[in-house]
């Protein structure tokens, strides 16, 4: 199985939303679409699942345009859409019915996620009253009652306190793990970082980077030192080529030259002749965000994110 | 199909459940079982008054101003005799006064006789709504007239009177098929169709326009086509409208035969209408066509909006539609000027049609051919304004942000 893109594009009047995206999700496991907001994910997914058409390219589920109905997939859209006056359970029956199960099976398994996610007790209670997290789980759960193989996820994070992010994060994991294909778009990138084994970074409707994360993070090699130790130990980095950045509250960071590993033993190596033992002495690949920095520039990343 | 039945099932129990259509429908209860039970008897209470105020004199007031010498000698004693209204003489210079006291009560009159043969005379009544019974008033003066020029004229006044007040039994009957009940539930029925059909109609577009604004529609429209999901709203909310309309008739029924009088001028007015099945179905044929053309007129002016508070803005048009062709068909109905013509007009109009031909079905029979034509108009409106309707529902319901301009909607209309 597997869900490929293939140069697509959209346009909204002069403004190409989408230009030219291709990828390809061959096996089981969580993709991640991320970018600033108005970067062009949502467009993308909407093209994908036949919610807005196609300028040119295309987009196919095992070689045939994602069907429309059916078992197939799940989409559980960025603006959380739910009926404010109706009862949760009689909603999550009545969207899982249009998915294709039967309404008593509807109802069971609304039931059954509704138990696995703790929102049970809310089954009868007006969708209005909840929580936003606790909405985000009703969400979350009209998404995954027919059981889709395919599932696109638009910014599932977003408001989650940390104890339902969690809950999300584990859910996911065992969703990857039962072999689901899951597209999670997203601009928080130390989310996708968290979560995505492959990633397409778009910006203002360009794909900027795509690949394995891990391969990615490794071409840049290791950029910077996270230490902690003392005072005297800290001034000495700078006479190995180590530039002093962010004091964190738990480390100091430091930005490492190019293939600046070699330096970074030499005075580990110091640090350890003057006896001096660091709390913390971690080499560390570029994050995400440092990456779609680096690939943008500062000010333009802040003009995307401004923009949406 | 399966999942128009499903937007249909949801859309009907949602619709159920909410607070004011149960509130409305209590109203609407109540108010039926109030009238199936006053309303005979208020009619019985108007004509005992009647009796009351003719028999014993009560009520009417007439200020009596009478220049003419004599002329009409006679006259205010046969008004007060047998048309029971009380006759205050005055004096010429006491008219303005007279005048005030007629502006304060519809229930007063002030007459004056000029000189002359005949005399000028004229009757002042607070303004034209008043009750007082002229037409009883000028037939006793031209009688009181006709009996002095009589005795001028050397006929016995006693076999002259006796001529002038005799009366012909006169009993009127109508060779046409309308009867007051039908006549009633003509109107009845029509204001119940603009309100259904108005109603409903609106109810579409609210549930577009909050399925929209809530977003919704976005998880919708990955399960369900566009088109099956406007085609399901309209079905629940026509079918909930239909058996609305069909518990308050049976409702109304039952009332009428519990609560009202079997007699009486007032318990003709809810007589139960005369209709043949034929009939009564083509009636239905009208509501359901009625319904689903405005239905999906609204559903695009849901569709145009993303905020509730647009959709009042939005739907301005259709409403203006809707009210204009409520009168068209009432005003055809009722105006007694109108003739054939205007009722097949009205008959081929699709959006004047719901409201004129039901009532035209109940008190007369229209021919196949205007009947069929107007049924085919319909239709045919209807097919077209459905097409573009889905056409226009599908390319907007995505569409967030301001509200969509008319050249929008012509341009998503031609996008396929």
């Amino acid at each position: 199985m597997s869900l490929e893109l293939r140069q697509l594009t959209k346009r909204f009047g002069a403004k190409t939303a989408v230009d030219s995206l291709s990828l390809t999700m061959d096996r089981p496991g969580i993709y991640g679409l991320i970018g600033t907001n108005g970067a062009g994910k949502t467009t993308t997914i909407r093209m994908t699942l036949g919610m807005l058409p196609i300028d040119e390219g295309s987009a196919a589920w095992n070689g045939k345009p994602v069907p429309k109905s059916g078992l197939r997939y799940g989409y559980m859209p960025e603006e959380r859409g739910i009926y404010a006056k109706t009862g949760v359970l009689g909603q999550l029956t009545y969207f899982g019915q249009l998915r294709g199960l039967g309404r008593q099976g509807a109802a069971t398994a609304a039931t059954q996620w509704l138990e696995r996610l703790g929102v049970a007790e809310y089954a009868k209670m007006q969708a209005e009253k909840l929580s936003k997290g606790n909405q985000q789980k009703i969400q979350l759960i009209s998404t995954l009652l027919h059981d889709p193989e395919l599932l696109f996820l638009d910014e599932p994070f977003s408001g989650l306190d940390p104890l339902n992010a969690q809950l999300f994060h584990e859910l996911l994991q065992d969703l990857a793990r039962q072999g689901k294909y899951i597209i999670l778009s997203s601009h928080q990138m130390s989310t996708v970082e968290e979560y995505c084994r492959e990633i397409t970074l778009l910006h203002k409707g360009k794909t900027l980077l795509q690949g394995n994360l891990r391969e990615i993070k490794a071409g840049y090699g290791h950029t910077k030192l996270l230490l902690s130790a003392p005072e005297e130990a800290l001034a000495l980095a700078g006479e190995f080529g180590l530039r002093r950045g962010e004091q964190r509250a738990e480390d100091t960071v430091f930005h490492l030259p190019k293939d600046g590993d070699a330096q970074c033993e030499a005075f580990l190596r110091k640090l350890l002749g003057l006896n001096i033992l660091p709390a913390k002495f971690v080499l560390s690949e570029p994050t995400l965000h440092e990456i779609f920095i680096e690939k943008v520039g500062i000010d333009e990343a802040r003009k995307g994110g401004e923009a949406a | 199909m399966k999942q128009v039945f499903q937007v249909a099932s949801f859309t009907f129990r949602e619709a159920v459940r909410k607070k004011a259509f149960i509130i409305s429908n209590i109203i609407i209860v109540v108010l039926v079982a109030l009238a199936s039970f006053f309303l005979p008897r208020l009619g019985n209470d108007t004509q005992s008054l009647g009796e009351n105020i003719l028999g014993r004199g009560e009520g009417y007031e007439c200020y009596w101003i009478d220049e003419s010498g004599g002329l009409l000698e006679g006259s205010a004693e046969l008004l007060e005799t047998f048309m029971g209204i009380t006759v205050v003489p005055q004096k010429a210079d006491q008219l303005e006064d007279a005048l005030d006291l007629v502006r304060e009560d519809g229930s007063r009159a002030a007459l004056t006789i000029g000189p002359g043969d005949p005399p000028q005379i004229t009757l002042y009544t607070k303004d034209f709504m008043s009750p007082f019974p002229i037409s009883s008033l000028a037939e006793a003066l031209n009688t009181a007239y006709r009996l002095n020029r009589f005795e001028a004229l050397g006929y016995p006044p006693a076999e002259a009177r006796e001529v002038l007040l005799s009366v012909l039994p006169v009993e009127a009957k109508t060779v046409g098929e309308q009867s007051m009940g039908n006549w009633m539930t003509g109107i009845i029925l029509m204001m119940a169709m603009f309100f259904m059909i108005y109603y409903y109609g609106y109810a579409v577009a609210m549930s577009v326009a909050m399925e929209k604004s809530s977003r919704v529609m976005e998880t919708l429209i990955v399960s369900a086509k566009p088109p099956r999901i406007l085609l399901g709203k309209c079905l629940g909310a026509g079918l909930l409208g239909l058996a609305q309309m069909t518990g308050l008739l049976a409702f109304a029924a039952l009332c009428k035969a519990m609560l009202s009088p079997d007699s009486g001028e007032g318990a003709a007015l809810l007589d139960l209408p005369e209709l043949s099945i034929g009939r009564a179905l083509l009636i239905l044929v009208y509501f359901v066509l009625g319904y689903i053309l405005f239905a999906m007129v609204n559903s695009v002016c849901g569709a145009m909006v993303s905020k509730m508070e647009d959709l009042q803005a939005a739907m301005m048009p259709s409403s203006l539609i809707a009210v204009a062709s409520f009168y068209g068909g009432y005003l055809t109905n009722l105006l007694p000027g109108a003739g054939e013509n205007t009722i097949s007009t009205t008959a081929l109009i699709p959006f004047t049609a719901p409201f004129a031909v039901p009532f035209q079905l109940l008190n007369k029979s229209l021919p196949a051919g205007l009947l069929a034509a107007s049924i085919g108009s319909m239709l045919v409106a209807i097919a077209i304004v459905s097409f573009l309707s889905m056409r226009i529902y599908s390319a907007s319901v995505l569409h967030y942000g301001g509200r969509l301009r008319w050249n929008d909607l012509v341009k998503m209309a031609k996008t396929k």
